[in-house]
């Protein structure tokens, strides 16, 4: 087990109108819990079963901060989830997050 | 109970290569590859559209974060099992199965699923074990189960499988694999109405029927960036 965190910029305060949680924890795949934050920033935290995969997490990470500028704290329990699975996940757990 | 044919290789299935070097490219593999072959010649197949005749597959190491993916061309197969073929009940020795509860789950789920539907059967480390006789399981590792759905079912069907999985432990997880792609049974089971995700060859998507992958729609593409999966 690893824990990860990252902060990125994030204005955007009003983006989540409320908690979402999205995804399971099964083999390749993962659990998003997002909520709003009341803060300049977006903070995540990771606890992955899968040890060393820090610097893709952080590509996956600053690409969906490319485009999402909400200020959030995102939780992810991951267990052995690709890239493509996550940016899925993440993509509908700020779907949830704005209903 | 082992084919030495080789019909179709779907996801999960696992391969007997004919010798540890049978893989395509090993030399720019990792050392441990080799080694790992060296040690167990067994290799899971991936779900991923390989290219040309070869079929994608991956290679276990014995960290969580040794798997890697390769291609394997079907003359270098000596033989193929699928996870609906193991069974722990008979195949397993005494002290292995003392010492990893997952294999006690199987045996347990061996007894609640006998009569049902779908064909079913252990992945993950199990499963590898099952089929290789190399000792992959640790006391930690959880049973991952693959169910078979080629005809849809209802969510009070998925929910009333994931009941009888839950009464034998929490950590035991089922994947359903249709014959276009895969979904959690627990999400699938939990969520009615509402899309779940599904594992397809080309990328992930999500979709409220499973079984209707090509009505899938997408989520904000925007959102989502393609990126290269290393599985």
């Amino acid at each position: 087990m690893e824990i990860l965190n990252f902060k990125f910029s994030a204005k955007n305060k009003g983006k989540a109108k409320g908690r979402a949680h999205v995804g399971v924890v099964g083999s390749g795949d993962l659990e998003v819990l997002l909520e709003p934050l009341d803060a300049s920033s977006a903070q995540v935290r990771i606890r992955t079963s899968v040890p060393g995969f820090s610097e893709q997490w952080k590509a996956v990470l600053d690409r969906f901060f490319m485009k999402y500028d909400g200020a959030v704290a995102i939780e992810i329990n991951d267990a052995g989830a690709t890239p493509g699975v996550v940016s899925l996940r993440l993509a509908q757990a700020v779907e949830a997050s704005e209903q | 109970m082992i084919r030495t044919n080789l019909p179709f290789a779907n996801p999960h299935d696992l391969l007997e290569l004919k010798s540890p070097d049978s893989i395509q490219a090993l030399a720019g593999a990792p050392a441990w590859v080799y080694e790992s072959l060296l040690a167990c010649p067994y290799v899971v197949v991936r779900r991923q559209l390989a290219s040309g005749t070869g079929i994608a597959v991956g290679v276990r190491g014995e960290a969580r974060n040794q798997r890697w993916a390769g291609i394997v061309s079907p003359d270098r197969v000596k033989s193929m099992v699928s996870p609906f073929e193991l069974r722990a009940g008979t195949i397993v020795k005494p002290e292995r199965l003392e010492a990893i509860p997952a294999l006690q789950h199987l045996v347990a789920l061996e007894k609640e699923w006998c009569s049902l539907d779908q064909r079913w059967g252990p992945g993950g480390s199990i499963g590898f074990e099952l089929a290789s006789t190399f000792p992959a399981a640790t006391p930690l590792s959880d049973l991952d189960i693959v169910l078979f759905a080629p005809v849809p079912f209802d969510h009070d069907y998925a929910h009333s499988l994931l009941v009888s999985v839950r009464q034998i432990a929490a950590c035991i997880d089922v994947l359903v694999e249709t014959p276009a792609c895969a979904f959690s049974l627990s999400e699938y089971a939990d969520n009615q109405g509402r899309p779940v995700l599904l594992r397809c060859p080309d990328k992930p998507r999500m979709a409220v029927v499973p079984w209707h992958v090509a009505d899938a729609p997408h989520l904000e593409d925007s959102l989502l960036t393609e990126m290269e999966t290393p599985g």
